[in-house]
């Protein structure tokens, strides 16, 4: 029983260590290639390589290497914290010296973006790149082109692309688009209107004052009016009559078919 | 009946006839949205075909620019009392890195203001449907579109 424990540990091990050492390989293959894509100037590529050594052989040369990638490939927010990393264990006095050179000079080059959502609900989320922020707070992001949305339980209900160029501080601002129709329709139902109730007029005969049968006339003249305007409105409004031509958000919005 | 009994008997009148004379507008208001993401469909062709077969809109929509509108893109349709017939073709298609493309064939209902929607479905990419079918969730099925059930706007 006993001998039998040993052995199964015995090969764990033995599979163990073969799993570390291809990765070793993998990994100072991957390395290498880097170092080829980094001399020839291929920085996306040198990236992704060093990003999958770095997976495997969690090393500083490789982190070094890496930053390297990320800042000439204009990923700054992630150099930054790759500098950041291999500064809390720094190999010697001279290479910290050298690398907070690095972060410091690397750092006002990181741009923010400040997106202001305007039509926003409170629940609604926040993203740059994917990424939930929060609004109307400076967010650090690379420079160049971002995506910017407002999502609304899972819906994206405003989008826009944002440039920010280097050690910028932008602020854009999203509205969040015009509430579909549904929302309209759902928001605004039509009401309908029902006309008065026949009112009535005790009219007065002619015998009466003048002045009295003016009132009256007039009284009258009020009486049946309203309920004029009112049995126009329930008619318009049953007939559904009266409706606006519904103006989208693609330009010019409405177009007439013939 | 006195003079002024048929002022307001007149002025009644005038009014109720006026509220009967009111056309309801015809129309169809699209909307379009999608699954995908505005960058991989980049811009949407929009393209509707009216009664007479004529094209009445072809239009392009970056999704990418600053100012571009945020999906879901709306645009209102209404029926000229002109118009030759109800009928209605709308094709919608992306044209950025990803392709994808939905379509619909319904009428307009004289007197009634209906909503179309057209979905870009992220599972369609890359499908490509005959001219009467459209493609929902990467399987390609008759376009056409009973208008009865399109919701009212």
């Amino acid at each position: 029983m006993t001998m039998k424990k040993l052995l199964a540990a015995l090969l764990l091990c033995v599979s163990t260590s073969t799993a570390l050492a291809q990765d070793e390989e993998r990994a100072r293959e991957l390395f290498g290639e880097g170092v080829e894509a980094l001399q020839n100037e291929e920085w996306e590529r040198a990236r992704t390589l060093f990003e999958e050594a770095y997976e495997l052989a969690p090393r500083a040369s490789v982190l070094t290497n890496l930053a390297t990638a990320q800042a000439q490939s204009g990923q700054l927010v992630e150099a930054l914290a790759s500098y950041e990393t291999l500064l809390d264990d720094p190999p010697d006095r001279r290479t910290r010296r050298r690398l907070r050179t690095i972060v410091r000079e690397l750092r006002p080059r990181i741009p923010t973006l400040t997106v202001r959502v305007i039509g926003g609900r409170p629940r609604d989320e926040l993203l740059i790149d994917g990424d939930v922020v929060a609004a109307d707070d400076p967010v650090t992001v690379n420079p160049g082109w971002r995506q910017v949305e407002v999502q609304r339980e899972g819906e994206v209900v405003a989008a826009a692309r944002v440039r920010v160029d280097e050690g910028a501080q932008e602020e854009a601002e999203l509205e969040v688009r015009v509430p579909t129709p549904a929302e309209v329709a759902a928001a605004q139902p039509i009401e309908r209107i029902e006309a008065p109730d026949p009112i009535d007029v005790a009219v007065r005969e002619p015998e009466e004052e003048e002045g009295g049968s003016k009132t009256w006339l007039w009284v009258t003249l009020a009486v049946v009016g309203a309920a004029a305007v009112g049995a126009t409105v329930a008619i318009v409004a049953l007939s559904g009559g009266g409706e606006d031509r519904f103006v989208g958000n693609v330009a010019p919005g409405t177009a007439d078919v013939r | 009946m006195s003079g002024h009994w048929r002022i307001v008997w007149a002025g009644c009148f005038a009014a109720l006839c006026m509220a009967g004379c009111g056309d309801s507008l015809t129309q169809v208001v699209l909307q379009i949205d999608s699954n995908a993401s505005v960058v991989d469909l980049d811009t949407v062709q929009i393209e509707v075909l009216g009664p007479s077969g004529d094209e009445v809109v072809n239009t392009q929509v970056p999704l990418t620019a600053p100012d571009s509108p945020a999906l879901p893109l709306t645009f209102g349709l209404v029926l000229d009392e002109s118009a030759p017939g109800e009928q209605l073709t709308v094709r919608v298609s992306s044209s950025g890195p990803v392709n994808v493309a939905a379509s619909a064939r319904t009428e307009f209902i004289r007197g009634e203001s209906l909503t179309l929607d057209l979905f870009l479905d992220r599972g369609c990419i890359d499908v490509v449907c005959p001219e009467i079918e459209s493609c929902t969730a990467g399987e390609c099925a008759n376009n056409r579109i009973d208008p009865e059930t399109l919701s009212s706007l």
